[in-house]
């Protein structure tokens, strides 16, 4: 099982490296955070602000970049199995011996894996931003930056790959959005705004990995003590948890469903 | 009586279509045994549910009532797949691999070991005449080379059973001449082919039985010669066109 996930795997990251459209989108995800960067900091140096100005501007953009990466990983999740029932090479896949989950798991991997080389690339280019420019490096901040990104990654390949497997691209995209973004509408709502909203928030919070998110809300930067980082581990655990629900929701809907003929 | 390996009962399939997602069948009552080492064709005008019908046969779709049963299991099964070679009307796949990129891909899938897969992709690009062209990317090829891939492809795992969705679509008369010698040597071989046509003259000189389909059901199947014996009409092509007319 194992060697074959990884074959699916390959070719999806095969694809993506032979297909230059996806290559030059991620030009432009690039381009869109040195240049900004490289502005700001000019522009800071200029109006003879303090360090903390034009690190605040960079550690922005470098939050906003993901934001950008984000969306390109929805795009090859989401087109994951789109492409392949557009092109009906679905079928061609479902008559070799593979099972349904080795062909999901394969795409997620691969996936994942150009999630992880996106990061590791943004993440090398900010520091080498902030040696370049004698900026102080917050590596508590980089870190818990970098595992969150990642961990959102597997969230949102988690949830959309099998949702493109069972619905179509506008059906998965608006049920991702719905589950994704679910969590985060409940923390806006406080807790004694309408006792019906409160009975419904607290009826999530014990299904969703509400209760462990809220902690990090108000933390944006763990600090890594004992008591803060399980906190931290418990809101990954949480929303991975909430994830794998989806995903085998959608293995269940797929194992009695038509997938030749849907695009 | 010898064990049927491909078992189709009562079988019932029909698409949702338009906003009301509106029933239509597409297959009505299929029933069809096919025994180990017999060549099949499938024939009937467009949209009568050949394509339906295999990929029902293939486990692509669930049929709404009835059952299909491969080796006396159902198609999804691994050690089922792993028994049948599949080609579709047109071969899918993906432009940005090579002729041999493409079948490393699928015959990998399929669980053939490295070294065994090596070999079978040399004989079987040398078999449909593609060696030449194995380090150049599907997108550059035409429909006739595309489809002869998918054939290489079908065969590559060595299957019992292998099941063909108009192999010689696209293809020159040098290449379905090629498709009928490589029929005639599979079912030498004693393997079972299952295929859709609407060329009568290839359906006559490779196989024995024959399925007609119209709207979904079966008009007509058996052994062509038997049914020629009990028919008024000479040629198959005479007998199609007294039952779809």
């Amino acid at each position: 099982m194992r060697g074959v996930t990884w074959i699916v795997a390959h070719n999806k990251i095969l694809g993506f490296y032979r297909k230059k459209s996806w290559i030059s989108i991620f030009a432009i995800i690039l381009v869109c955070f040195i240049f900004p960067v490289l502005l700001g900091i000019k522009w800071y140096s200029k109006q003879d602000c303090t360090v903390n100005c034009s690190k605040e501007w960079i550690d922005g953009l470098y939050g906003f970049s993901f934001f950008v990466e984000y969306i390109l990983l929805s795009l090859l999740a989401v087109y994951a199995f789109q492409e392949e029932k557009q092109s009906k090479s679905l079928l061609s896949i479902l008559s070799t011996s593979i099972s349904r989950i080795e062909l999901l798991l394969g795409k997620m991997l691969g996936c994942l894996v150009i999630h992880c080389f996106f990061i590791a690339v943004l993440f090398v280019t900010h520091i080498l931003i902030c040696l370049k420019f004698q900026l102080p490096i917050t590596f508590n901040f980089y870190i818990s930056e970098f595992i969150d990104n990642i961990f959102y990654g597997v969230m949102i390949i988690l949830i959309l790959v099998s949702l493109s497997l069972v619905f179509s691209t506008p059906v998965s995209l608006s049920l991702f959005i719905i589950f994704y973004w679910i969590t985060i509408l409940f923390q806006l709502i406080d807790n004694d705004v309408h006792i019906i909203l409160t009975s419904f928030k607290k009826i999530l919070y014990y299904v969703t990995p509400l209760q462990v998110e809220k902690s990090l809300f108000e933390m944006s930067v763990p600090s890594f003590s004992n008591d803060e980082l399980t906190k931290y581990i418990l809101a990954r655990i949480g929303s991975l948890m909430y994830s794998i629900v989806i995903f085998m929701m959608c293995l269940v809907l797929t194992k009695n469903s038509d997938l030749s003929l849907k695009d | 009586m010898t064990n049927p390996i491909i078992q189709i009962q009562d079988l019932h399939k029909s698409y949702s279509r338009g906003f009301f997602r509106k029933s239509s069948p597409v297959l009505n009552n299929i029933c069809l045994e096919i025994n180990s080492g017999e060549a099949w064709a499938l024939i009937g005008p467009n949209g009568a549910g050949k394509t339906t019908m295999l990929h029902c046969l293939l486990g692509f779709l669930k049929p709404d009532s009835g059952f299909v049963k491969i080796f006396n299991k159902i198609p999804t099964v691994t050690a089922t797949k792993k028994r049948i070679g599949f080609q579709s009307e047109i071969f899918y796949t993906y432009d940005f691999l090579t002729a041999h990129e493409v079948l490393t891909f699928y015959g990998s899938l399929s669980g053939i070991k490295k070294i065994e897969l090596s070999k079978r992709i040399s004989k079987y690009l040398k078999l449909l005449n593609l060696f030449d062209v194995k380090d150049v990317k599907v997108k550059n090829f035409s429909k006739g080379m595309l489809q002869r891939l998918g054939i290489a492809n079908s065969l590559l795992k060595e299957p019992d059973i292998i099941i063909w969705d108009e192999p010689c679509s696209g293809l020159d008369p040098e290449g379905r001449l090629l498709i009928t010698t490589i029929s005639h040597q599979l079912i030498s071989e004693g393997k079972t082919l299952l295929f859709s046509s609407h060329v009568l003259s290839e359906v006559e000189s490779i196989c024995n039985h024959v399925c007609l389909i119209k709207n979904g059901k079966i008009l007509l199947n058996g052994n062509i010669d038997e049914i020629k014996s009990h028919s008024p009409h000479k040629s198959l092509e005479d007998i199609y066109m007294g039952h779809v007319k």
